[in-house]
């Protein structure tokens, strides 16, 4: 065709109305001009005009012919086609009803997880190359054997020395860059306000391939102590702070008590890899690493550094790896450290990815359930069909024109289906980024995916497509005289067969869901009512900020005693205290000590032991009546008092779970440990509080005096409330009158972060479940749908049945018979298939085995009865059904 | 009116609207009128056979058309031949001599 025949398919498209004017005046023409050659000719203008419009032969009938010359033909003929579709759907509204429903839940639901999936796991950091570029951890090989420490063995980050050497030593980069982020202050004039900023080497942005936005980067000489104080601030805090305004190079900005000169803005929405939603704000600023580093700079110990390299040209990971193992460490180190390297993307993932990948799983599982439901949804109707078909080719439609119509059909109720699919995918991914855990890095810019809402459409479509057509299988033998049999639903046997197989196909998918639906509900269910070890109701957790020079004074635990003393006397508070990294807040610390009976006492009498054994705990400085306060019981001796304080005697308290592994022979009160090199007397026992998550096993710890421990910085502020938590206001208010500086950063309530605590797992839990109902609905219908049309095929043999005496519970017990054998067979493969599937979910668990008797048998139970109830129901229509009727219309 | 109809040999009518907007842009009354008075009122176009026949030789962009007035002022849509179509009137006349050839020395011997 040429290109000038397609412009103006599309103007008749698009621009009917002007084409038809156009038309209708050019014939009015042609009508006009025949006229007056008439008249010219000797007729009465009347008479010409008649006679011209005679001559024409049929205005509207050319019409037509010109619009079918210019015309869209098969845009037209598609319309008729899918009005007639709809029409022949319209009049099976159950099944139609059904049919699009289940492609809309199985497309909405795979493409809602897919999209997440590939927004969190898949899609590329928005960085040239990014693939290239990689993360550098540590490791320390000796952590790997402490259960409290192993987490984190293999991601220690580079101190500032071990970042240089790496630096001037490898070549397997192009550029190496390394950063930390910092919560600073941001003071202007009165105004106070916590940001987060980045601590960037001046390498950074060259490793990202990124460019500043305005003015420039850092400089080499800017990464370095003594250098002049500059600042990037971010695009976002350029347009909210500085209104985008171009001068902002070279302004100053005040971070706590020191002032930066703005030297460039950094490029809109940069981000340092995929964020948790719980930091949704990118830093507001970057300032130089090795000029804010202070004696971090020389301090090869000081661990805090992010790093990420990008490949050079050429070069492969491996080769980059035996790069940065042959880099010397310097001989001051004495630890064992180890280097490694990652893909940096797949590092920002590696805890979202099994978790995310068990869900795409689950739903790719429901999908094909979906597909199998469709498939069954129109085998069922062909069946029902074949007198209809046999009827249009009696009456003379070809082949070709059937088979174009059914396809219209399937791809009509595709399209629906597909359509409604979507905005079931855009509904399920908006609510499910709401639900998900916090902690799943880059689901604040998860979207909908189109790519994969074509493939689930394909993936539909073309199971609508394939037994859609299924009614033609049967065409070249259903002859026209087929018509005159009536007993047509007797051809429909080897498909009733097929139908059941898919039943069973359908179940055997459905327990695969429901037994993992199972075991993920029952865990979730096993930690939500785990014993916290206190009583977290009416518990708020306040962290706050003072500015740097207070906060490394000597006395600066008196200010927060004394902003607790000040949030304790508000009304409608029952208690405050202060405490470091309380529970569930995101993980503690931790510390290590000696046993009294383990240290050898130093010659010449020097503070400095000799330690045979270190014990490691997780470790928090209190305030006095810490426990009481937590609710957490005193098991023996005391609990800590205002009076241990600087100058009174060293006291600690131990936890149950310390006290059984350190001393389990003996009371440990009274007994003395060695922590930070001098002596700390065991006081009392206190019940296990887990420390992050419910699930982790409980691990030992240790409580100090906030008051003895000059090391301990940001206590938390706990504050039991009698109900109504103060609002942040107040409780600002009552800081401020300890000192004037103190800043709310951050209010949480310990059930709100108890719950975070295993978003997670109930998160996977609603998910599953959500996937196996669906599916466990699914499956029913298509029984349900299966033995009614069986029903509904064979009356006459039922008729016959009963006239020769059968009676009718007898009758439905063999109409049930036949889906319940499928449904059986699908339940005894499904419980195979699961037995295996869910070992997948075994580090998912928590008590609870992945082969949960009580799980398999309760999903055995629930669709043993639902299969009966789904075949049930159909085959009792039998019992009203009117025999004689039946066999007289024979 | 006695004059003769003769239905248009198939595939003559693409030629004969070409050869009527060969010399001038001409509207499709215009072009009726043009065959009639050639043939002597033996072939007559039927506006039925016209439109559509104009509107494919649009689509293969032998034609074009321009909104233009007529002799007595009045706004027509007129047909004009395009380069393309001038190539194509060219291929089809000879096609056409040699097919009549042909059938007239057909006709000569049998």
């Amino acid at each position: 065709m040429h290109w000038s025949a397609i412009v103006r398919r599309l103007r008749t498209l698009f621009d009917r109305q002007a084409v038809e004017r156009e038309m209708d005046d050019e014939l009015q023409l042609h009508l006009e001009m025949s006229a007056r050659d008439l008249e010219r000719r000797g007729l009465a203008p009347l008479d010409a005009t008649r006679a011209a419009t005679i001559s024409f032969g049929g205005i509207e009938a050319t019409k037509e012919v010109y619009r079918d010359a210019r015309g869209v033909r098969i845009v037209e003929d598609l319309a008729q086609d899918v009005r007639y579709a709809v029409r022949t759907l319209r009049r099976r509204p159950v099944f139609a009803i059904v049919a699009t429903l289940t492609m809309a839940l199985g497309v909405g639901a795979a493409t809602s997880i897919y999209s997440i999936v590939d927004g969190v796991l898949f899609r590329p950091l928005p960085f040239a190359n990014a693939a290239r570029i990689v993360q550098i951890w540590q490791t320390y090989p000796d952590w790997k054997t402490d259960p409290i420490l192993a987490p984190n063995a293999d991601r220690i980050e580079l101190s500032l020395p071990e970042y240089r050497d790496l630096r001037n030593k490898t070549t397997a980069f192009s550029h190496i860059g390394v950063w930390a982020d910092v919560r600073e202050t941001l003071v202007d004039g009165d105004q106070r306000e916590r940001v987060m900023t980045t601590r960037a080497s001046a390498s950074l942005l060259d490793v990202l391939g990124v460019r500043p936005f305005v003015g420039r980067s850092f400089l080499p000489d800017e990464d370095r102590p003594g250098a002049a104080a500059v600042a990037m601030v971010s695009y976002e805090m350029w347009q909210t702070r500085y209104a985008g305004a171009r001068d902002v190079v070279g302004r100053t900005i005040h971070l706590d008590e020191r002032a930066y000169t703005i030297i460039g803005v950094l490029p809109p929405a940069l981000t340092l890899g995929r964020r948790a939603a719980l930091q949704r704000a990118a830093p507001a600023l970057w300032i130089p690493a090795g000029a804010n580093a202070g004696a971090d700079y020389e301090d090869r110990e000081s661990r805090n550094y992010n790093a990420i390299a990008r490949l050079a040209p050429g070069v492969t990971m491996e080769r980059a790896e035996q790069n940065v193992r042959a880099v010397p460490r310097d001989p001051s180190t004495t630890r064992k450290v180890e280097t490694r390297l990652v893909e940096w993307q797949r590092d920002q993932t590696r805890d979202a990815r099994r978790p995310l990948l068990l869900l795409l799983a689950g739903v790719a599982v429901l999908l094909l359930i979906a597909c199998v439901n469709v498939a069954t949804l129109l085998l069922g109707e062909a069946a029902a069909r074949e007198h209809e078909m046999a009827a249009r080719i009696a009456l003379g439609a070809g082949r070709r024109r059937i088979i174009r119509q059914l396809l219209t059909e399937s791809l009509t109720l595709a399209a629906l289906g597909g359509a409604l699919g979507v905005a079931v995918a855009w509904a399920g991914m908006r609510a499910l980024v709401a639900i998900a855990p916090v902690e799943i890095p880059g689901m604040s810019d998860v979207r909908l995916d189109g790519r994969v809402i074509v493939a689930a459409l394909l993936a539909v479509s073309v199971t609508g497509i394939v037994f859609g057509l299924a009614p033609t299988l049967t065409l070249s033998r259903t002859g026209p005289s087929s018509v005159f049999r009536r007993g047509a639903g007797q051809s429909a046997r080897g498909r009733g067969a097929m139908q059941r197989v898919m039943i069973a196909i359908e179940l055997a998918l459905s327990v695969v869901l429901l037994a993992g639906a199972g075991v993920l509900a029952r865990t979730f269910h096993n930690i939500s009512s785990r014993d916290p070890g206190f009583r977290p109701e009416h518990l708020i957790f306040m962290n706050s900020a003072l500015p740097r020079s207070l906060r490394d004074s000597i006395g600066v635990h008196r200010i927060y005693e004394d902003a607790a003393a000040r949030v304790a006397a508000l009304p409608g508070v029952a208690g405050a205290v202060i405490g470091t990294e309380p529970p569930f807040m995101g993980g503690s610390g931790s510390a290590s000590f000696a046993l009294e009976g383990e240290v050898l006492p130093a010659a010449g009498g020097s503070t400095d032991a000799t330690v045979v054994r270190r014990h490691r705990a997780h470790y928090h400085a209190v305030g006095p009546g810490y426990f009481a306060l937590f609710g957490v019981p005193l098991l023996a001796g005391r609990e800590l008092q205002s009076s241990d304080r600087w100058g009174a005697p060293n006291v600690v308290v131990v936890s149950a779970s310390l006290a059984r592994r350190d001393f389990p022979a003996e009371s440990p009160l009274g007994k003395r440990i060695r922590r930070a090199g001098v002596w700390w007397t065991i006081v009392g026992v206190v019940g296990d509080v887990p420390d992050e998550k419910l699930s982790h096993p409980i691990e030992p710890a240790i409580y100090s005096p906030f008051a003895q421990d000059g090391g301990a910085v940001g206590p938390t502020l706990i504050v039991r409330t009698n109900g109504a938590a103060p609002s942040t206001a107040v409780l600002q208010t009552a800081l401020r009158q300890a000192n004037a500086k103190f800043m709310v950063t951050a209010v949480y309530t310990s059930e709100g972060l108890i719950e975070q605590s295993f978003a997670d797992e109930r998160f996977r839990a609603m998910l599953m479940s959500m996937f196996a109902v669906l599916a466990a609905v699914l499956s029913t219908v298509g029984m349900y749908g299966v033995t009614a049309r069986a029903v509904a095929g064979r009356t006459r043999e039922v008729g016959i049945r009963i006239a020769l005496g059968a009676t009718t519970s007898s009758v439905v017990r063999t109409l049930m018979r036949q889906t319940m054998s499928g449904a059986a067979i699908g339940v005894a493969v499904g419980l195979g298939l699961a037995w295996f599937a869910t070992r997948a979910l075994a580090p998912f668990l928590f008590g609870v085995s992945a082969t949960d008797p009580f799980t398999f048998v309760g999903i055995t139970t629930l669709l043993g009865l639902t299969a009966a109830l789904a075949s049930w129901l159909p085959s009792r229509r039998v019992s009203r059904l009117d025999i004689t009727a039946e066999l007289r219309a024979e | 009116m006695t004059t003769q109809r003769r239905d248009m040999v198939q595939g003559t009518l693409d030629m004969l609207i070409l050869k009527s907007v060969s010399l001038a842009p001409m509207h499709a009354w215009g072009i009726t009128q043009r065959v009639g008075q050639i043939t002597d009122g033996v072939l007559q176009v039927n506006p039925g056979a016209l439109y559509p026949a104009l509107e494919r030789l649009q689509d293969r962009g032998w034609v074009a058309t321009d909104w233009d007035t007529t002799e007595n002022g009045r706004k027509a849509k007129y047909y004009r031949l395009t380069a393309r179509g001038r190539k194509q009137l060219g291929e089809e006349t000879d096609e056409w001599h040699r097919l009549s050839a042909a059938v007239n020395a057909v006709l000569r011997t049998t």
